[in-house]
């Protein structure tokens, strides 16, 4: 392949390459919606000790794929809805790691002086590691499966039955 | 068409609220019960006394440790780290054994006695007299079953 072929194919892929357009302010509303919901859900599936004995996890799983699902009913095409897919996926982890980990940070100033309510800053080094690992491992598995399968279940019902 | 398409993202962006308020109750409530797992599980070391043998030749440290949580801490081994490193006999509240469970809400003390070399017990003797000592201790907590080592370090150990 001559030079010029490799630089007349590379001006074509850049051409081609639509990121500007994907990255779009109803695309980013859309991932961080659907991230947020995404990862609340996870934070219950594995809390399921912690919530009413009639929501199962196999709820907090429906609403993991429900919001997979929405990151396509609530962007214009597919590429966008792609986007808004991947980015949500790892905003939601992101959030559900947040949520379990962030009492060693909410309980680092006691509003008064007390035995039973602070993490210094030794103790949150010592457990942040552990609870990261453990919010990671005990979820990584259900979510995405549950994100993308219902994402994946939109698509496919968009893209052969509705249209 | 347009207003069709408009009046279907409508009802999506709808459900979507619907889906995003009932998801928000329980997690709100599960974070607050997560919360309050967490209310103490903390863990509190300190140097409560230290000795230094008239010779220099072993340094006595008594370590407390307060579980301010309301699962036990299990604590199965002790080391120190540095320079002050070596063999050493840890006692746990006077008695020789190798871990301790410390229940919810009280204490435990850990007797440490550490070898002094021959080269340091000078260094250490004048950093007791001034309060500058600095220890590190390396120890195995269990929290909930879950072994974390980590390393401690006490800084301003001293003779007042």
């Amino acid at each position: 392949m001559s030079e010029r072929t490799i630089r007349a194919r590379l001006a074509e892929a850049h051409r081609d390459f639509h990121l500007p357009e994907v990255l779009t302010v109803r695309m980013l509303l859309t991932a961080v919606g659907v991230g947020g919901v995404a990862g609340m859900g996870t934070f219950v599936y594995i809390q399921e000790s912690l919530v009413p004995a009639w929501y199962t996890h196999w709820w907090a799983l429906a609403v993991i794929a429900a919001a997979g699902g929405f990151a396509h009913v609530l962007t214009r095409n597919l590429e966008e809805s792609m986007a808004a897919a991947l980015l949500g996926v790892a905003l939601g982890f992101a959030v559900h790691i947040g949520a379990y980990v962030s009492p060693l940070y909410v309980l680092d100033d006691p509003p008064a002086p007390t035995e039973f309510f602070w993490y210094d800053p030794q103790v949150q080094d010592m457990l942040l590691a552990n609870l990261v690992g453990r919010a990671s491992t005990t979820a990584i598995l259900a979510y995405f499966m549950a994100f993308m399968s219902g994402y994946l279940l939109v698509v496919s019902i968009y893209g052969y039955i509705l249209d | 068409m347009v207003p069709q398409m408009a009046s279907r993202r409508r009802v999506a962006l709808a459900a979507f609220g619907l889906l995003a308020g009932v998801t928000a109750a329980p997690f709100v409530g599960t974070y607050a019960g997560h919360l309050g797992t967490y209310l103490a599980r903390s863990f509190d070391p300190w140097v409560a006394d230290s000795r230094l043998a008239d010779d220099g030749s072993v340094l006595t440290l008594e370590v407390g440790f307060d579980n301010h949580s309301h699962v036990p801490i299990r604590i199965s081994y002790t080391r120190i780290a540095g320079f002050l490193d070596g063999e050493l006999v840890t006692s746990w509240n006077g008695s020789r054994v190798e871990d301790i469970t410390i229940e919810p809400g009280t204490e435990a003390l850990a007797t440490v006695t550490i070898p002094v070399k021959p080269e340091n017990r000078e260094t250490v003797r004048q950093s007791l007299a001034d309060a500058t000592l600095t220890v590190s201790g390396v120890f195995d907590i269990a929290v909930r079953e879950e072994v974390i080592r980590k390393t401690v370090v006490f800084e301003g150990v001293g003779d007042e």
